[in-house]
């Protein structure tokens, strides 16, 4: 029987992060072996996440789904590569940045050829979201839509997913300095496109000092 | 001016976040059987691609040997080499099988392919500086000369193992697409569409490589005398989880020259060296949850519960709640705490039993239980963020809105973007 109920817990102790670190590694090798189990654990603890990361760069996406499901075929396929157990969340959130860069490149070619507007983004089903959020949100995406893609994944990873300067560098695969760079840039275009967009301006405010 | 570009991502942050609440994800096995028939047509599109290209090899060698002999009546030039089979000549596109016995192909330049018993494959050309084999199925011993400018290329499946002057073992399957390939001496180099790059293999190495999962690898051959005692320890232990997977060499292979067996062919294995369970594992790793079941329970399913170390009991369990059977996977993770109390693998049946309860019979009571229990031996464990969500999540169905209310504020103050964080505010944690 397992034991009482307890109350919510205190921050784990080391023992505990050991366990945590040796289920991982029970993880990583179940997956390097090509165990079935394995690979459903990854999705079943990671996907949620995967699709988050995604979310994020892209906004709600049409083929989300498939997305997703290209991040863990090329995971799969490339389980060898997993040198730290531990960096195994952040290895599978490379892979959902590499798919979504893919995706916003083949989406800007598919553009520039049939010479069309920019895809509609589907329109974020939630339950409380005020009208004005909701076009916020569209012009948010929109004035993403016409940054450069590694300006634009920069900027989402660190604004909307709010990760560490750190973070973002190693998914994208640059410096912290190339990264503090690119978020520069990126932050001026958006300020300066916001600037213009009648749904964002509402969002515009003195600057901090 | 400047945006407040804070508060507005994380407004846009909540709005995909409660997004996602409301959108049905597939489930586990509906991704997991969309992926890996998208795995298996991907491979199936890429052998078609290299059939193609095999097609323009062969079209492109006749091509060739036709421009050959055109320019032959203007200038002497040497012959393509000559191979045969036994007494039969063969030229591109001929075909060679054996049976029980292995056959040598031999060419004129002194190298040797040696068909291994029940192997399949064709002369795809034949040239000046080497020649193309297609290895259908089986093994085959190639023995290259050395010479200036050779190439000599054996294809499998996607494939291509790019020799120069060498001697090696290539083995194919393709029920599993699998390619091994194990080194005597010199050096290959295989390429393929599903490779990010050519790999090399030299000296005594061994490499085996499949575009289906597992992901390509590469190992060295242990030592004969570790592989003599290797065998004699498999014939009395049970194999270490994941051992079966490193693929070492079979003594017999050294001996009989016989293929070394494939990634997922435990049935070639030889049964002196079968550690007790093995059979079911070998049918979960290939996703067939229902056989492998079937397969413990031929075993003894409660004595291999008895028996198994704690990860296989682990993965018994796994395989029964994936196999459609509650009671079962019950069985195996009730074994795991009682035999491996404290552990991380006894934790992990606790979250695997509140999950059989959650899940299964709806009885939240239970699933209450096991997660609290998960929670308190591991409260910094992998599953943790998911047993609290869940534990939440129970306790609300329960209608226990202090204990929710409290469990759901630990999560968003420990997993504020967690899967479960929008469940957490609205049952009020915030």
């Amino acid at each position: 029987m397992p034991t009482p109920l307890r109350k919510p817990q205190p921050a784990p102790s080391a023992l505990a992060i050991l366990d945590e670190g040796a289920e991982l590694e029970q993880l990583v090798r179940g997956l390097q072996a090509g165990r079935a189990w394995a690979q459903r654990a990854l999705l079943e603890d990671h996907a949620a996440y995967v699709e988050r990361v995604l979310t994020r760069i892209l906004g709600r996406h049409s083929e989300l789904e498939d997305l997703v499901q290209e991040v863990f075929i090329r995971a799969l396929s490339r389980v060898d590569q997993i040198d730290e157990p531990s960096g195994l969340r952040s290895w599978l959130a490379a892979f959902a940045v590499f798919v979504a860069r893919e995706t916003l490149r083949k989406q800007r070619r598919r553009r520039w050829l049939s010479f069309s507007a920019p895809e509609e983004l589907p329109e974020p089903t939630a339950p409380t979201a005020t009208p004005e959020l909701l076009n916020a949100y569209h012009a948010f995406y929109q004035v993403l839509g016409r940054m450069d893609v590694d300006l634009r994944i920069a900027f989402a990873l660190r604004w909307v997913e709010g990760m560490e300067l750190s973070e973002v560098a190693a998914l994208t695969d640059v410096s912290l300095a190339t990264t503090k760079r690119r978020l520069k840039s990126a932050r001026e275009r958006f300020e300066a496109a916001a600037a213009r967009n009648p749904f964002l301006q509402d969002w515009l405010g003195e600057r901090e000092s | 001016m400047s945006i407040d570009l804070q508060e507005l991502s994380r407004q846009i942050r909540d709005l995909q976040d409660s997004a996602a609440e409301t959108l049905e994800a597939p489930s586990v096995e509906q991704r997991m059987a969309s992926i890996h028939e998208k795995l298996g047509r991907r491979s199936q599109e890429r052998q078609a691609a290299l059939r193609r290209e095999y097609a323009k090899n062969v079209l492109a060698g006749a091509l060739g040997a036709a421009a050959a002999v055109l320019i032959s009546w203007w200038m002497t030039l040497e012959r393509p080499l000559d191979a045969s089979l036994g007494d039969q000549r063969l030229t591109g596109g001929s075909w060679v099988a054996t049976t029980d016995s292995e056959r040598p192909v031999t060419f004129s330049d002194g190298s040797r392919l040696t068909l291994k018993r029940s192997a399949r494959g064709r002369v795809l050309r034949l040239a000046e500086h080497g020649a193309s084999f297609a290895l259908e199925r089986g093994t085959i011993h190639a023995q290259v000369v050395p010479h200036e400018n050779n190439h000599w290329v054996v294809a499998a499946g996607p494939f291509e193992v790019l020799v120069t002057g060498t001697e090696f073992d290539a083995s194919w399957d393709p029920e599993t697409e699998a390619l091994t390939v194990q080194m005597q001496h010199g050096s290959v180099q295989i390429s393929g569409a599903c490779l990010d790059g050519p790999r090399t293999l030299s000296g005594d190495q061994r490499g085996q490589f499949s575009c289906a999962l597992p992901a390509p690898s590469a190992v060295p051959a242990p030592k004969p005398h570790l592989e003599a005692l290797a065998a004699h320890e498999n014939a009395e232990i049970p194999a270490e989880p994941g051992a079966e997977t490193s693929h070492p060499r079979r003594p017999e292979s050294v001996a009989s020259g016989d293929p070394a067996p494939p990634p997922a062919a435990p049935s070639s294995a030889p049964s002196a060296a079968r550690a007790p369970g093995e059979d079911w594992q070998a049918l979960a790793r290939a996703g067939r949850f229902k056989a492998a079941l079937a397969a413990a329970e031929a075993h003894g399913f409660s004595s291999l519960c008895t028996s198994l170390p704690a990860d296989q009991v682990l993965e018994l369990g796994n395989v029964a709640r994936l196999a459609g059977n509650p009671a079962r996977a019950s069985e195996a993770y009730t074994s795991a705490r009682q035999r491996f109390g404290g552990s991380s693998a006894a934790a992990t049946a606790a979250f695997q039993l509140g999950r059989l309860a959650f899940d299964g019979s709806r009885d939240y009571a239970g699933a209450q239980r096991w997660f609290a229990a998960y929670l308190s031996e591991r409260p910094g464990g992998g599953l943790a963020q998911e047993a609290l969500g869940r534990l939440m999540e129970s306790e609300h169905h329960l209608g226990d809105a202090s204990s929710a209310s409290l469990h759901a504020a630990e999560y968003l103050k420990r997993f504020p973007h967690g899967p479960h964080a929008a469940l957490a505010h609205g049952i009020g944690g915030e």
